[in-house]
């Protein structure tokens, strides 16, 4: 009984990521009839978030070389007259490369926990039944399909069951995933182009005695699949940013829940030391001496409106804002601190670029607690979700799983005025918004794309122990060669919602220069020490222990000018995908300046009236929107746990 | 003459407690009723007493649910009570609170219709603010489209029914509270915003709740069908310890029912915890009971030292809670229903 889609719509817009999302808000909410379409059968495209299990799903989908039948489309010749002319769009994704898989959890099977009788203790499991019952899905979703033991970036090579394992019986998918995945570290060294096997010991079988503490197994992870949101994208939002501002202006933060970021860590030496930020963490701090605690407040209340202070840097605009601090007098930690934790620019970035960082840092302090930084519960996947939703309830259309085969061009106009989906149907639509990984080759022939370097690691320790296992941690390891960019690692607790208990997930991101892993192994090595069953029993283990890794590249394609697209009609729109910044300023800006492209004149994301202001005519449903009375500011109530709320100006001076 | 659609907006000034819809009063345990459900509608027009009946024997909410084979009082007379008006209503009529309170204090006389569980011969008038509410829970109702999951809604919170709104367009979500076990509830009930129509729920609508509803036609056996495929998304998003309710909806539509009471619930015996329940949203019968039920459920189940706990569990929420539901206007004219 599929319902049928209508056909007629002011805007269409392929993608869910967060700027289409966004945009998709806006038009809607603006009174404009909204298609949203998406290819996949999530939300987010290259924004999305995943279980552990959805994100083995999503990596098979890179590893496998396009052998897949390609699905059969409806033509769409006949569909186009001849005053029109088709653009098509791409058939594949390619803008995940080089992804690699490390597994270094234990794989045993035989660890005590049966996992066919887990599994099937769904939450919706049947007390009493007997049968197979379709309703029994606690396993992966319809995009589990079948079972390539491709891991690894190497074509994928036999992966046989080593001799030692129980053979279940496997009826699951899920089930078979964990033991195919993990069986190839048994008997490969997980394949690295050239042989080198650094650090990464096969995983022991566990003949052993029990260890003393608490082990957490490849099994279990997948068991709690679904505590985990792994998210694509490796972002923070300011508390005094873009997005938060619209999130609270729109009321689509009403569909999320936040965390505060507990702590900016800085790698100095070596070591994982906190950074003082605040004024409270100033003067708590039992790393700095007293000089230095007033060296940096005062460095630190100039910062935060140094536009008043010309004399303090005019003579070093033209020096690096590296340079700059070696004459502030701060001691080398400070200027480390300053530079890479607070800043956080390159090091080769201007006097200017660097005082408006730190700034910018600085006056997001104390809006919701002692760092500029909130995290999205659940993850940043579900950010673009909640604009959608909001599309949606003004009226907006949603339709996963959805194709496009192609753009329907007049070619007298050179206008957009529809497109054809993958059934062959035909919709029109004035505008078009299409985000950069839809379109062709030919379209993007010539596009200079940058990468994105990600690693998503699971860890079973903080990188910083503290009375409260519960941080939320944003650290930048500086580069060490010149030429290398630094490498930014968010580490999350799982009360954001992320991972499973005691568990961490941890985040790392940095423009790429090379693959993932060539960019970030060697951070990961700084931090992590690999989970493996010979370091188990001893109790001075003091990094943090590796269980399980991934790497890839994403392609960045923000900051492209629209005239590097070939043959883009007027009326088509393109959104990036993610961009390498911690916040998402780019994308809320993207979605502002293509709304108001195509809108001049309407308000972009408003907040909904007030019902009390609503006037219905007697007949004539037409309501009027009353002025603006509904800016709600960013209240936090006190029940809910906040945190600090000074302004960032006490936080600094006394 | 007939009633206009009640909004939330025709009271001046809710009480931070109040929810969506219209005034109700309540009378406390002491009147020797069982723990019985009240509701509260925030604040009250001026005049009139807004009669709810004495809580009666098997009018409590658990059983009347159980029950519903049975009339109980306020079962679905045609016409009982404020819930008996229907289709005549106009989709955005007018918000004359003048003559809200004069259905309210018309349609209130006799029985209670489907809200036997609201006791108390006469409302109580608040003299000081209400306090504010102790929790927060969030519910959700899920369910192939046109089952009836906004009307269930709409009758909850505001007591209406609108045969002729097919589209969801425009509902996000709506605010009740309710006072169960002597704490009082702020209950947020999520609507779909329209996104089962082609199977693209987001994962995100699933997240915080505690509760979910998931409602099938009674008249349609497609919907029946779908029922495994919302469990499927059940299982993969929401909270284990969510409170599972399956409705059968259009019981008013007896004539034309596809699926038999045992079929529901035998699906609903399947799954641990889930209870079953037929209802009608247009003739306002079992509805209040289905959500107080649910409340109820995920009380029982969740020492109320969780609940603080959470509060405390440093979340946050990035604006407070609107006092009055956040109901949107609707589209304008050229976004066509449906």
């Amino acid at each position: 009984m599929a319902d049928q889609l209508p056909t007629e719509f002011d805007v269409v817009i392929i993608g869910t990521g967060l700027p289409e999302s966004i945009l998709a808000a806006a038009c809607s909410r603006s009174g404009q009839r909204v298609l949203h379409l998406d290819s996949r059968s999530y939300y987010g495209g290259n924004w999305a978030s995943f279980s552990f299990s959805g994100l083995l799903s999503w990596l098979k989908e890179y590893q496998q070389n396009s052998a897949i039948a390609e699905e059969s489309t409806a033509s769409w010749q006949g569909l186009i007259h001849e005053t029109e002319e088709a653009v098509t769009l791409r058939k594949k994704d390619e803008t995940i490369q080089h992804t690699e898989v490390f597994c270094y959890a234990s794989q045993d099977v035989d660890d005590g926990v049966d996992e066919m009788e887990a599994l099937q203790k769904s939450p919706s499991s049947a007390t009493s039944s007997t049968t197979p019952d379709p309703l029994h899905s606690a396993c992966l979703p319809e995009e589990t399909h079948s079972l390539h033991a491709a891991s690894y970036e190497t074509p994928a090579k036999d992966t046989p069951k080593s001799g030692g394992e129980v053979s279940l019986e496997v009826t699951d998918v899920e089930d078979t995933l964990a033991k195919e995945e993990c069986c190839g570290d048994e008997s490969h060294i997980p394949a690295v182009s050239d042989g080198d096997e650094d650090g990464k010991k096969p995983v022991e079988k566990d003949r052993t005695d029990q260890p003393k503490r608490k082990k957490i197994t490849y099994s279990q992870i997948v068991k709690e699949s679904r505590r985990f949101n792994i998210d694509l994208v490796s972002k923070l939002l300011y508390s005094q940013g873009l997005l938060i501002d619209l999130l609270i202006k729109s009321n689509v933060s009403r569909y999320a829940e936040f965390k505060n970021v507990t702590r900016i860590l800085a790698f100095r030496e070596g070591k994982v030391e906190q950074v003082p930020c605040s004024r409270a963490d100033v003067f708590n701090s039992r790393e700095l001496t007293m000089v230095e605690k007033r060296i940096l407040m005062k460095f630190l209340t100039f910062c935060l409106d140094y536009e008043q202070h010309p004399d303090q840097y005019q003579a070093f605009v033209q020096c690096s804002f590296s340079e700059y601090l070696q004459t502030k007098k701060l001691t080398p930690n400070l200027q480390h601190f300053v530079l890479h934790s607070i800043a956080m620019t390159e090091s080769s970035c201007s006097t200017i670029d660097g005082l408006k960082a730190t700034k910018n840092f600085l006056r997001c302090l104390g809006r919701f607690g002692n760092t500029p930084f909130l995290f999205p519960l659940y993850g940043q996947g579900e950010i673009p979700q909640c604009f959608c939703r909001m599309c949606a309830v003004f009226g907006g259309i949603y339709c996963l799983r959805h194709k496009v085969q192609c753009l329907v061009v007049d070619k007298d106009s050179g206008k957009c005025k529809a497109i054809i989906d993958h059934l062959g149907q035909r919709i029109n639509a004035k505008y078009f918004i299409v985000e950069d990984s839809y379109l062709s080759e030919e379209t993007c022939s010539n596009v200079q794309y940058k990468q994105i370097s990600r690693a998503v690691l699971i860890t079973d320790q903080s990188i910083l122990k503290a009375d409260s296992d519960q941080q939320i941690s944003i650290l930048v390891v500086p580069p060490v060669e010149s030429g290398t960019c630094a490498v930014r690692v968010t580490e999350l607790c799982s009360s954001t919602m992320t991972c499973m208990k005691d568990t961490y997930l941890v985040h790392l991101a940095c423009s790429s220069s090379k693959t993932a892993r060539e960019d970030l192994e060697s951070v990961v090595k700084k931090l992590f020490t690999p989970y493996s069953e010979t370091e188990v029993d001893q109790e001075e283990c003091t990094k943090p222990r590796l269980l399980w890794a991934l790497y890839f590249n994403m392609r960045d394609s923000s900051g492209i000018s629209r005239s590097s697209y070939e043959g883009l009609p007027s009326n088509v729109y393109v959104c990036s995908g993610p961009d390498c910044a911690l916040g998402s300023e780019h994308a809320v800006k993207q979605a502002e300046t293509l709304f108001q492209e195509m809108f001049p004149n309407e308000e972009f994301c408003p907040p909904p009236p007030n019902p009390e202001d609503i006037i219905f005519d007697g007949d004539d449903k037409q309501p009027e929107a009353p002025g603006a009375n509904n800016i709600i500011m960013a209240k936090v109530d006190s029940s809910e746990g906040s945190k600090n709320l000074e302004s960032p100006e006490k936080q600094l001076q006394n | 003459m007939l009633l206009p659609l009640l909004r939330s907006s025709c009271f001046p000034s809710s009480s931070p407690g109040g929810g969506g819809g219209g005034g109700g009063g309540g009378v406390d345990a002491g009147a020797g009723s069982p723990p019985a459900a009240q509701l509260q509608r925030g604040a009250h027009g001026p005049s009139g007493p807004l009669e709810r009946t004495d809580t009666q024997p098997g009018a409590d909410p658990r059983r009347a649910a159980e029950a519903e084979g049975a009339p109980g009082p306020g079962a679905r007379g045609p016409g009982a009570g404020g819930g008996g008006r229907r289709a005549e209503r106009e989709p955005y009529a007018c918000m004359d609170p003048g003559a809200a309170l004069q259905r309210r204090a018309g349609g209130g006389g006799g029985l209670g219709a489907g809200s036997p569980a609201l006791s108390g011969g006469q409302a109580r008038r608040r003299k000081q603010p209400p306090r504010p509410a102790d929790f927060k829970l969030q519910v959700i109702i899920i369910g192939s489209r046109g089952v009836g999951k906004t009307s269930l809604m709409e009758r909850f919170t505001d007591d209406t029914f609108c045969e002729a709104c097919k589209s969801t367009v425009g509902v996000d979500f709506k605010i009740k509270t309710v006072e169960l076990r002597g704490k009082k509830i702020r209950l947020q009930i999520w609507d779909t915003a329209g996104q089962e129509r082609f199977n693209s729920i987001t994962s995100a609508y699933y997240r915080s709740a505690k509760g979910i509803i998931l409602v099938y036609d009674i008249t349609k056996k497609e919907t029946f069908d779908d029922l495994p495929k919302w469990m499927k998304m059940i299982d993969k998003y929401a909270s284990e310890d969510a409170e599972l309710l399956l409705v059968g909806n259009k019981l008013d539509c007896e004539t034309d029912r596809e699926i038999t009471r045992q079929q529901g619930e035998k699906f609903a015996q399947q799954i641990t915890g889930m209870r079953f329940c037929e209802a009608s949203a247009k003739d306002n019968f079992n509805v209040d009971e289905i959500f107080l039920k649910l409340v109820d459920d995920i009380l029982k189940k969740m020492p109320l030292d969780i609940l603080r706990n959470e509060l405390s569990n440093s979340i946050l929420s990035l604006q407070p809670e609107p006092e009055i539901p956040p109901e949107l206007p609707p589209p304008r004219p050229h976004v066509r229903c449906c």
